[in-house]
């Protein structure tokens, strides 16, 4: 266990930390989309529309982190074939994949610090907010990482590996209420069938921006729960460095 | 050091690999040389414990490939045929970074990596990002972590593929000098001359059989004839091959057979025969045949 909560903190460090000191590229990259959102609501919704902006960046950004690692593994897989060398080597696969998803989450942290204090700032958190909001955001970075990680070993091609995050995050950020309330839709319980619909709903419900009955509050929740499940499967599964 | 017996890999309907048999001594260089497509880097995957075979059974250190993988990885380094260090870091990162993951302690995973970059005259660019360099240097970078590594078995997949005659040069140092500390190297590569100079072994397999194997200097020894005789344009009896519009005659008296072949017009070139003709030779053969 030790082994692997350093193996860990190792693939992180080389992957998030490194080339976020080396340039701020990545951070921007990461970051644009969301924060164009969050201008575009603030300037035709005033300051409701900026906690839907920031509310909404918040989840893209930490549903994104988990989406983005489908690049860099294809890449150290196909590419440069870094992941071969670990295969030789005694790595564990599992500690490959969060590794890989801790350097995601590296490069969008400043982000997230950034959409958290402005909320904490326009006064929008309360105590529980907080918590169930954290709680709901770990368990998607955790379901994205493993939808992401196991994507990624689908991949044989890498000009592939750089349209499938686009494409998924598009898909998981503009078709769940992640910027809109799950009310506009003709049932809310279509909302919670993507991870980042049910954390939307949970964080849009612990901001109190928008209200939800208890049974599709309930039914975000074990839609996360499930995703997290998943996700975690998917990352002892998919992440083996043994093929058949 | 590494046993591999009638090991086999099957993808769909075809044999990558069939009943390949050969064992490693500890401390030995063996060279696994074979035409593209042959099936030496689905060899050196299923050591590695990256790809399952279909049959048959190997062992790497003592251990089984198929139920031991994990005790295996821990005594083995490996550097992948086309790969290449991550491009942002800096060799020593990379280096330091890789015996992290081996599980060194940081302190000498430093040291390690200091001394593995200096031995491959790596020390002056230690600290430039890896994107930077040139591709023989690259190589070096990946040679220098498993170096660094101090494994009992290293797996090469054509390490100086591409790389200059002075690149190349430098790899075949750092071979030498893991063989020195006494690390077992399976080499896999397409230069018949470099597996010449530094095996001790030699496996030919073309088709995903083993054609042949031995030292170098036996199998130099089935070349029939002392000297190799090539042509182009040309022939005036039958050759021992054709490669096109070249012809190949292996003599132990080349002048007289070199004398009619350029009365014929032929461009001619005479060598004593090495590994690389008796390479030409058996797979040549098989081909043909």
């Amino acid at each position: 266990m030790k082994k692997l909560l350093r193996d860990i903190l190792i693939v992180g460090w080389l992957n998030g930390w490194v080339p976020l000191m080396r340039s701020w590229i990545w951070l921007v990259a990461n970051s644009i989309t969301p924060l164009s959102f969050l201008v575009l609501l603030a300037i035709y919704e005033g300051q409701r529309g900026l906690v839907w902006g920031l509310l909404g960046g918040l989840t893209w950004t930490v549903a994104s982190n988990g989406i983005s690692l489908i690049g860099d593994a294809a890449f150290y897989r196909l590419e440069i074939k870094f992941q071969q060398m670990l295969v030789a080597a005694p790595v564990s696969p599992v500690a490959y994949a969060l590794g890989l998803a801790l350097s995601s989450f590296i490069f969008a942290a400043p982000a997230v610090m950034f959409y958290v204090a402005y909320l904490a700032a326009l006064g929008a958190f309360t105590a529980r907010g907080a918590v169930e909001l954290s709680i709901a955001l770990a368990m998607l970075w955790i379901s994205t990482a493993g939808i992401g990680f196991a994507a990624s070993t689908l991949i044989n091609q890498m000009r592939y590996a750089w349209a499938v995050p686009s494409i998924l995050s598009a898909v998981l950020s503009a078709m769940a209420p992640v910027y809109w309330p799950a009310t506009v839709l003709p049932s809310q319980y279509l909302g919670v069938v993507l991870p980042t619909g049910a954390a939307g709903i949970i964080g849009q419900s612990a901001l109190g921006i928008a209200r939800y009955g208890l049974n599709v509050l309930a039914a975000a929740w074990a839609s996360l729960v499930i995703y997290t499940a998943a996700g975690l499967v998917l990352l002892a599964k998919v992440a083996k460095w043994r093929q058949t | 050091m590494i046993a591999v017996e009638g090991l086999g890999k099957k993808f769909g309907d075809l044999w990558a690999l069939n009943d390949v048999t050969f064992s490693v001594e500890p401390g030995r260089v063996v060279s696994v040389l074979g035409p593209n497509g042959a099936g030496k880097t689905t060899l050196v995957r299923i050591l590695i414990t990256e790809l399952l075979p279909t049959k048959g059974r190997a062992y790497v250190a003592g251990y089984d490939v198929v139920k031991e993988p994990e005790k295996i990885r821990r005594r083995i380094a490996a550097v992948p045929q086309e790969g290449a260090p991550i491009g942002f870091l800096t060799p020593y990162e990379f280096v330091y970074a890789y015996l992290l993951l081996r599980g060194y302690p940081r302190r000498e995973a430093r040291r390690r990596a200091e001394d593995a970059l200096r031995e491959l005259q790596l020390a002056e660019v230690r600290n430039r990002e890896i994107f930077t360099l040139s591709g023989g240097t690259k190589r070096r970078v990946l040679l220098a972590a498993v170096l660094a590594a101090d494994v009992d078995v290293v797996f090469l997949d054509e390490p100086t593929t591409g790389l200059d005659v002075i690149s190349r040069r430098m790899v075949w140092n750092a071979i030498t000098s893991m063989r020195e500390r006494g690390i077992t190297i399976l080499l896999t590569t397409h230069y018949v001359e470099e597996a010449q100079a530094l095996s001790d072994y030699v496996v030919l397999i073309n088709r995903g059989r083993v054609v042949d194997m031995g030292t170098p200097e036996a199998l130099v020894e089935k070349v029939p004839g002392k000297y190799v005789v090539e042509a182009y344009g040309a022939a005036v009896e039958k050759p021992h091959m054709v490669i096109g519009e070249r012809a190949i005659y292996f003599v132990d008296n080349p002048d007289e057979l070199a004398s009619s072949l350029l009365k014929a017009g032929a461009k001619v070139s005479i060598r004593q025969r090495s590994l690389e003709d008796y390479v030409l030779f058996k797979i040549g053969a098989i081909s043909e045949s």
